[in-house]
Parts: structure tokens; C-alpha cells; sequence
């Protein structure tokens, strides 16, 4: 119990015997098990106030405590039960109705939450609880721009019968996947849970860029200049333009990689981009370099078809 | 298998509680023993029923009578939060669009 009979049932040491008495038989009311048998912490507070009046209700007990010779642990009772305790097993009192047997510990004021309670359970209990089923999956198919699948995106469908369905579309999502909208497919029967919306997913290509997994691939045209010179050009990725190196000598097919630059699914290392070089011959080349060529062309050797005709002979 | 608690025993169990005390409380009818030959025997519900009814006596100074009438209505009260808890048990074996209804009604009821 608390240290201070006196605070437990609310009053201070200057109070009366009389003044003890009243607020005691006020706290009782409100903490006795048995006139408030739906308070689970009616038993525990009417033991705290019973102590705290054994030990002030006789003033000699009282004047001992306050003196200091007696403490308040000794006063607590022994553990005891309430008649409300029986009522709830067995029928008795005198010329008493039927008792119909109930739960321990039970609140009338649950009823509400009983009744829900119930509802939300009743999915395949069977039985007595009557039918009730989960609601049938509904299928949709939609259509994803490339950047948004590889982005992520949030896109509506418009359902057919009416309305329309929010779906988040993840990085990284790839063509042919199924997405599942848990709840949002047709209404259960009886109280059973609604069904899924699933939706299976087409992403449309893209003029420029295509997937390999969650890499990237793209195609970047270069001068002959960029090619035999070298040089530092910006290059097309999901995110936007990054700068690019291009190294001196580089091939058409030479692939370049953009680490990180792919598609960055969650919870997966990003992808990478891959830049595959396209080395383009002026399209109107002008008189200096077509002099310049022709000259230069007579001082090769090194024929680029040779290993083509050995390996192919 | 009822239990066969003898007066005396009672006396001694029950805290404040007297052969004149149970006396007059069985003469209040607020306990009503069985009787087997010249014995009175109680039951274990008994034994609580005579502690409440000792609690009441010495908290509130009630007499018998006085104690006995306000445990009629605390067993009022027993029999109405079992017959309470007996209906929700059957809402609850019923189907689910009539518990809803139930629900609804006693919602509605309750901001009434």
C-alpha cells in the first residue's frame, strides 16, 4: 500500500476520526469489488483503502502510526475473494433468477468491440458463425511508360465499373510482372475480407533506351574526330545527361559503362548504364576532309578487313 | 458435490462475523442454508455472501435487515450482467449482417 494511510483515502493527518470514517465508507463504494463488479481495479484499490483505514480507524492504532512507532506495511489484509467472484460460476441467492453462466472478467461496455471483434473473425470460421468468404481477385492489365517503370511512378486505372484504382509503380518493375493490391479487389461475402487487385504490367519500349535486367543500354552516335581524338561528351541516361569520356581510338561497339547510372530497385545493388559507341562518318563530309582523306588514305597499310577474311576463308 | 460448511466453521472463517450476526442474517434471508437433520450447512458462496455481508454491517453500522436488502440488489445486479453477457453471446452466434444491424441499432441507440 501506499506509505500514507492518510493520502490513500485522501485526507491529511489533521483529519478527524469522523472524517476518516466518511471518507472511507465514500471510497468503498466506489472500490469494493462487490458494488463495482465490472472495475478489474476495484479489488486492488479497496484493499489499498481497507489497510489505510485498519490502521487509522482506531485511534490508539492511529497515534502509534503517527508517532512513528508502527509503519504502514503491517495493516495489509490477507488476500480474500468477493462474492462477485461466485456469481460468475453458479447460480445462488435467495429466490434469485437463472444465471446464465458468463466469461470471467467480462465488460458490458466490450459490447461494441465484441460485436466487431466478431465480425472481423468471422472469415472461414464456419459454422455457427454462417457464411462468410473472402472476395475473388480482380485483374486489370496496364500499360507503363519505360521511364516510369524504371523510375517508379504513381499511375490511376480506370476501373470498369467505374472509378479508379491508385497504383505505385516500383523502380525497377519489369515487363510482364503482376502487381498485387492487397483489399482492393471485389467485397467479401458475410463480412469475409475483400479481395486483391491484381495487376499484370506491360512497359512500353523506348526510342532510345532498353533493359537488360537493371541495366541500362543505350546507343550513342560519335564524330570520327571524337573517335580518333578523343573526347568529353554528354551521353542520355534515365536520370538525365551525364557527362562521358570518350577514350582516343574508340570503336563503334565499344561499350562504355555508367556505373550506377541503371535502374535502382529497392532493397537491390543500382544497375549500370551501358553506352554502346556508333562512330558516324560526316553526313555532307566537306572538300578539306575528303582531300585530307584521300591522301592520308594513301599512306595506310594496316587493312581493318584482314583477320575478317583469314578467320573467314 | 456441494460443500457442507457447519456454522461453527463459518463463525471462524468470516472475519466480524458472529453466531448472533448469522443469525440474524439468516433470519434476514440474505443467506439461506441448507438444512440436514439439526445442522445448518453452507457452501463456499455462502462464506463470501457472509463476508460481504459483515463488510457492509461494519462499514455503513447497517443492521441485518439493511445489509440484506443491499445485497438483493447487488445479486439484481449479478443476474442482470449474466443475462446481459448470455445476449451478447448470442448476437454473437448470429450472422454477420445481423450483428451489423444489432450493432448499427445499439450504436445509434447509445447517441440517441
Amino acid at each position: 500500500m501506499s506509505d500514507n494511510p492518510y493520502a490513500a483515502l485522501g485526507l491529511t493527518k489533521t483529519a478527524t476520526q469522523d472524517e476518516i470514517k466518511k471518507a472511507y465508507r465514500k471510497l468503498v463504494r466506489t472500490a469494493h469489488p462487490d458494488l463495482n463488479p465490472d472495475d478489474p481495479t476495484a479489488a486492488a484499490r479497496f484493499v489499498k483503502i481497507s489497510a489505510a483505514y485498519d490502521l487509522l480507524k482506531d485511534p490508539e492504532t492511529r497515534a502509534r502510526f503517527d508517532a512513528g512507532e508502527i509503519d504502514a506495511t503491517g495493516a495489509e489484509r490477507p488476500e480474500r475473494r468477493f462474492y462477485r467472484d461466485h456469481t460468475q460460476s453458479r447460480g445462488q441467492s435467495p429466490g434469485g433468477g437463472q444465471r446464465p453462466h458468463f466469461d470471467e472478467g467480462f465488460d458490458p461496455s466490450d459490447i461494441f468491440a465484441e460485436i466487431l471483434r466478431q465480425r472481423g473473425q468471422a472469415g472461414g470460421a464456419g459454422g455457427a458463425q454462417g457464411f462468410s468468404a473472402p472476395g475473388p481477385d480482380l485483374r486489370y492489365s496496364l500499360q507503363v511508360g519505360f521511364l516510369d517503370a524504371a523510375l517508379g511512378a504513381k499511375t490511376r486505372i480506370t476501373l470498369p465499373e467505374g472509378g479508379n484504382l491508385e497504383v505505385q509503380i516500383p523502380a525497377g518493375l519489369s515487363d510482364g510482372q503482376t502487381l498485387r493490391l492487397r483489399g482492393r479487389g471485389a467485397p467479401g461475402f458475410g463480412g469475409g475480407p475483400a479481395g486483391d487487385a491484381l495487376i499484370t504490367v506491360s512497359v512500353r519500349p523506348h526510342p532510345v533506351f532498353a533493359r537488360q535486367g537493371d541495366d541500362i543500354t543505350v546507343t550513342v552516335p560519335i564524330r570520327i574526330d571524337e573517335a580518333v581524338l578523343g573526347a568529353k561528351i554528354d551521353a542520355p541516361t534515365i536520370d538525365g545527361p551525364v557527362s562521358l569520356t570518350i577514350p582516343k581510338g574508340a570503336n563503334s561497339g565499344r561499350i562504355l559503362r555508367l556505373r550506377g547510372r541503371g535502374v535502382k530497385r529497392s532493397g537491390a545493388k543500382p544497375g549500370d548504364q551501358l553506352v554502346e559507341l556508333r562512330v558516324m562518318a560526316p553526313t555532307h563530309p566537306d572538300q578539306a576532309l575528303t582531300e585530307f582523306l584521300q591522301g592520308w588514305a594513301k599512306t595506310q597499310t594496316e587493312d581493318p578487313r584482314h583477320d575478317l577474311f583469314r578467320k573467314g576463308a | 458435490m456441494s460443500e457442507r460448511i457447519t456454522e461453527a466453521e463459518a463463525i471462524a472463517r468470516v472475519t466480524g462475523l458472529t453466531r448472533t450476526r448469522l443469525v440474524a442474517f439468516i433470519e434476514a434471508e440474505a443467506i439461506v442454508p441448507r438444512s440436514e437433520g439439526n445442522a445448518l450447512l453452507l457452501e463456499n458462496v455462502d462464506i463470501v455472501r457472509l463476508d460481504l455481508l459483515c463488510e457492509l454491517s461494519d462499514i455503513y453500522e447497517m443492521d441485518a435487515e439493511t445489509a440484506a436488502m443491499v445485497l438483493s440488489l447487488i445479486d439484481q445486479l449479478h443476474t442482470s450482467r449474466a443475462e446481459f453477457a448470455a445476449l451478447v453471446k448470442a448476437i454473437a452466434r448470429e450472422p454477420a449482417d445481423v450483428r451489423a444491424r444489432l450493432g448499427a441499432a445499439l450504436q445509434a441507440a447509445g447517441k440517441g
